[in-house]
């Protein structure tokens, strides 16, 4: 999988119930991953820290990209809310278990299961 | 972004200047061929004239047959004198040196037959150790063909100059011999062009009987197009095949193949049965041998050209790319399309070039982020080399350098929800190899086939 020039990691935001889901698609590397972290910052300054992240078409994540999910996981946590991961591919899934990621983050189906799921 | 004919490079200029020379010497060798091209179509047109006389009076012998004898004899003694000049035509377009292949050994037989059908060859220098391979047969025998053969020959020779596709060269020598030869006559080619430091074979097959690649079975090289010289629209297909250390690839015209009998399962199966018990001779034995095989009763005639060019990859192929970045994330593709589309090349399926471009990605990223510091004026610099069983990367900064056994593992508790620090455990753990250089500025990591032994997770 060559990096593809049309694939900027787009984000798309929705709000769903109290939570936004968020969007990614394609790659989520270095230049992606600036993006992102704006994109969380202005969450946050909203007051959002209940966040469900569609990866179901995120095709690439490098550590820089899990380091942004990272610092808003912990952001969202210690405001009393989640950050969510939704259907990410089998190759996002085996880099979550080598980086142990999976047993922090959690992973849904869905996003509608995700914003439904109450917390243990 | 610099390539590899970045002047910092001593390789790269070497590289630079045998490629120079080659293309002088090239363009050298299409000037005398131009004159050649020149002489041949006056030689040719005289010659047309004459054929046209010898018809004629071939007409009229068939329109009195109790014309007298010696109108025979004359006809006769004419046809032989042609068919001679035919065949020295042809045995003086073939080529009298071969480039050296570096790494391939190279098996040659041509037998121009009674008849002189229109068989031919070349091996053409293309520059940046890449060669044109050429199998050819033109329609019918005689003067004609071998004068048809000695046009088409001169064009793949002119339009290959600065060509590195076979599909590009085809289209031209195509339109050239749609314009310049008489109707009725064509050629069925097979033109490939290998890129030797890469052992990567582009190829276009217009309707030749498709070249044999002998690895542990018989692989027909075959490929959608038309002849050349018959159709303004040939729909030519270029197609790659990536060659492996031991690779055979034997390319036969007809007169060679009909020995094995008519086209067909049954032909291949006796062709592939002869080649794999044969795996073991020289390549030169296996030209001979499959020139003498007993022809199949009934359907082999005498009398045809003959004609096989044979190739063998007789050294496992290394090539070394080099690269080097300005110290800027968004550069990072450059150096991820080149690597990771050799790799495609060359066979490494989805997940294998997944985990390539995931250390990749992380190396670069370290290279600028921690070892240039983002300075701009530094370079990061990717050394990329592929072999048979393996990919090794090297990515270089021009940086202090860092003691990699100080990164503490990001999976221990205390650092699972730390925003970074996963790069070097992703490296390790999607490639098979990484080593750092003893300053630490350097890393190397390594990325076996899918068909060597497998390790890590993109194995």
């Amino acid at each position: 999988m060559p990096p593809d020039a049309d694939n900027h990691g787009d984000e798309c935001v929705r709000r769903v119930g109290d939570a936004v889901a968020l969007t990614l698609a394609g790659d989520i590397t270095e230049i992606q991953a600036d993006r992102l972290g704006q994109t969380f910052h202005c969450l946050f300054d909203d007051g959002v820290y209940k966040i469900v992240l569609d990866m179901t078409r995120a095709r690439f994540i490098s550590s820089t990209g899990l380091g942004r999910i990272m610092m808003a996981y912990k952001e969202c946590s210690s405001n009393g809310g989640y950050l969510r991961l939704v259907n990410p591919q089998p190759l996002i899934v085996d880099i979550l278990q080598v980086t142990k990621l999976d047993s922090v983050l959690e992973v849904f189906n869905s996003v509608e299961e995700a914003v439904a799921h109450k917390s243990s | 972004m610099t390539d590899c004919s970045s002047p910092n490079s001593k390789r790269s200029r070497e590289k630079a200047n045998i490629a120079k020379a080659a293309l002088d010497s090239l363009r050298d060798e299409i000037s005398s061929m131009k004159q050649e091209i020149a002489r041949l179509r006056q030689e040719n047109a005289g010659l047309k004239s004459e054929m046209d006389a010898h018809e004629t009076e071939a007409r009229l012998a068939r329109s009195a047959p109790d014309a007298p004898c010696d109108e025979h004899a004359l006809l006769r003694a004419r046809y032989d004198r042609d068919l001679q000049i035919a065949r020295q035509l042809q045995l003086r377009l073939n080529p009298v040196w071969l480039p050296q292949m570096p790494g391939m050994e190279i098996a040659v037989k041509c037998v121009s037959g009674a008849k002189a059908s229109g068989d031919f060859y070349d091996v053409i220098e293309l520059g940046d150790n890449s060669y044109g391979l050429l199998i050819a047969d033109v329609s019918g025998s005689g003067l004609r063909a071998a004068v048809v053969m000695a046009v088409a020959k001169l064009a793949f020779r002119t339009f290959s100059a600065n060509q590195f596709s076979p599909k590009a060269i085809l289209d031209k020598v195509n339109a050239a011999l749609c314009d310049s030869t008489p109707e009725s006559y064509y050629l069925e080619a097979f033109l490939g062009v290998l890129d030797a430091d890469n052992m990567v074979l582009r190829y276009v097959n217009a309707s030749q009987p498709p070249p044999l690649l002998l690895r542990d079975k018989v692989t027909r090289l075959d490929g959608r197009g038309l002849f050349v010289g018959m159709f303004d629209d040939p729909g030519y297909e270029e197609k790659t095949v990536a060659l492996e250390f031991g690779d055979r690839l034997l390319m036969l015209t007809d007169g060679a193949l009909d020995r094995f009998g008519p086209p067909g399962a049954a032909r291949d199966a006796r062709i592939d049965e002869v080649l794999t018990a044969n795996r073991n001779a020289s390549l030169e034995d296996m030209v001979e041998l499959l020139l003498q095989v007993p022809p199949a009763p009934g359907y082999f005639e005498e009398g045809d050209d003959l004609t096989i060019l044979a190739l063998e990859v007789a050294q496992s192929p290394v090539a070394v790319h080099e690269l080097s970045i300005e110290s800027d994330p968004a550069e990072i593709r450059h150096v991820e399309r080149l690597i990771l589309g050799l790799l495609e090349t060359k066979g490494y399926g989805e997940r294998s070039l997944f985990a390539t471009r995931l250390a990749l990605e992380e190396a670069v990223t370290n290279a600028i982020r921690h070892g240039n510091k983002h300075d701009r004026t530094r370079k990061v610099h990717v050394t990329f080399f592929l072999e048979d069983d393996r990919a090794t990367i090297t990515v270089a900064d021009e940086g202090e350098g860092f003691n990699p056994s100080e990164v503490p593992d990001p999976r221990g508790v205390e650092y699972l929800e730390r925003e970074g620090g996963r790069g070097l455990l992703l490296m390790r753990a999607y490639m098979d190899e990484v080593s750092y250089n003893d300053k630490g500025n350097a890393v190397t990591m390594v990325k076996y086939a899918p068909w060597a032994r497998k390790k890590s997770p993109g194995g």
